[in-house]
């Protein structure tokens, strides 16, 4: 069965302060199902005939992404990020887009995407995600340098059709999601 | 899809989801709900 890709805990992990307890372990509900593209690690042992979808769409950056959050949950702090770095992830088609090749119907609850899983994007066609893990900056006797400018580019093709550039990020992380028609 | 990350006009992050292969294709042949994941390299 193809479904689409549950991020909903990785958007949430960014969603309010963090309010949990530390603790020494932090659990990562997550059953690598390739199936229904439901993976962190890397791709590989058998597969119950998902290449298709699945080959070609690695999911690691989402194991640093976690450790970053993981640390949070066990110390009650977020970790100092030494080394700013951004994580993209993206569909490779429009939702609602209408295969002309193939056999298999769209899953049942396609329209769900972006809906029940990222809040923000009602009306999101196909979701891009960029996620922002940027450096504290100490020296010069400043907190930390500002982030000027922050801006993402998504191609369809040769033409550009978004772009987006934001000055505020709490936290020393920030994420955005926009919508490509 | 690309991502660019400057400080004070200094590019500091940049990850180019092509060069993973990701291709967005408004009228693909075959469905696929999944998502390519990518993190930038340093500059």
């Amino acid at each position: 069965m193809r479904d689409q890709v549950d991020i909903a805990q990785i958007i949430s992990w960014n969603g309010g302060p963090l309010a949990l307890p530390s603790r020494p372990w932090s659990p990562v509900h997550h059953l690598t199902d390739y199936g229904e593209s439901h993976y962190l690690g890397p791709i590989k042992g058998a597969q119950p005939n998902s290449q298709a979808w699945v080959d070609g769409f690695p999911h690691e950056p989402w194991l640093q992404l976690n450790s970053y959050f993981a640390f949070a949950f066990k110390n009650g702090h977020y970790p100092k990020v030494h080394q700013d770095k951004i994580f993209v992830w993206g569909r490779p088609h429009p939702k609602a887009a209408t295969a002309s090749h193939d056999s298999v119907p769209r899953p049942n609850n396609w329209e769900l995407v972006g809906i029940s899983y990222v809040s923000v994007e009602i009306e999101m066609r196909v979701l891009i995600s960029v996620f922002l893990l940027y450096r504290q900056m100490t020296s010069f006797g400043s907190l930390f340098s500002p982030l000027r400018q922050a801006r993402y580019v998504y191609h369809r093709g040769n033409t550009q059709s978004h772009g987006i550039s934001r000055l505020d990020c709490p936290n020393y992380l920030t994420d955005w999601n926009l919508t490509a028609l | 899809m690309r991502a660019s990350l400057y400080r004070d006009e200094n590019l500091v992050a940049n990850v180019d989801a092509s060069e993973l292969g990701f291709y967005f294709n408004p009228s693909p042949e075959v469905y696929n709900f999944n998502v390519l994941v990518a993190m930038s390299s340093s500059c």
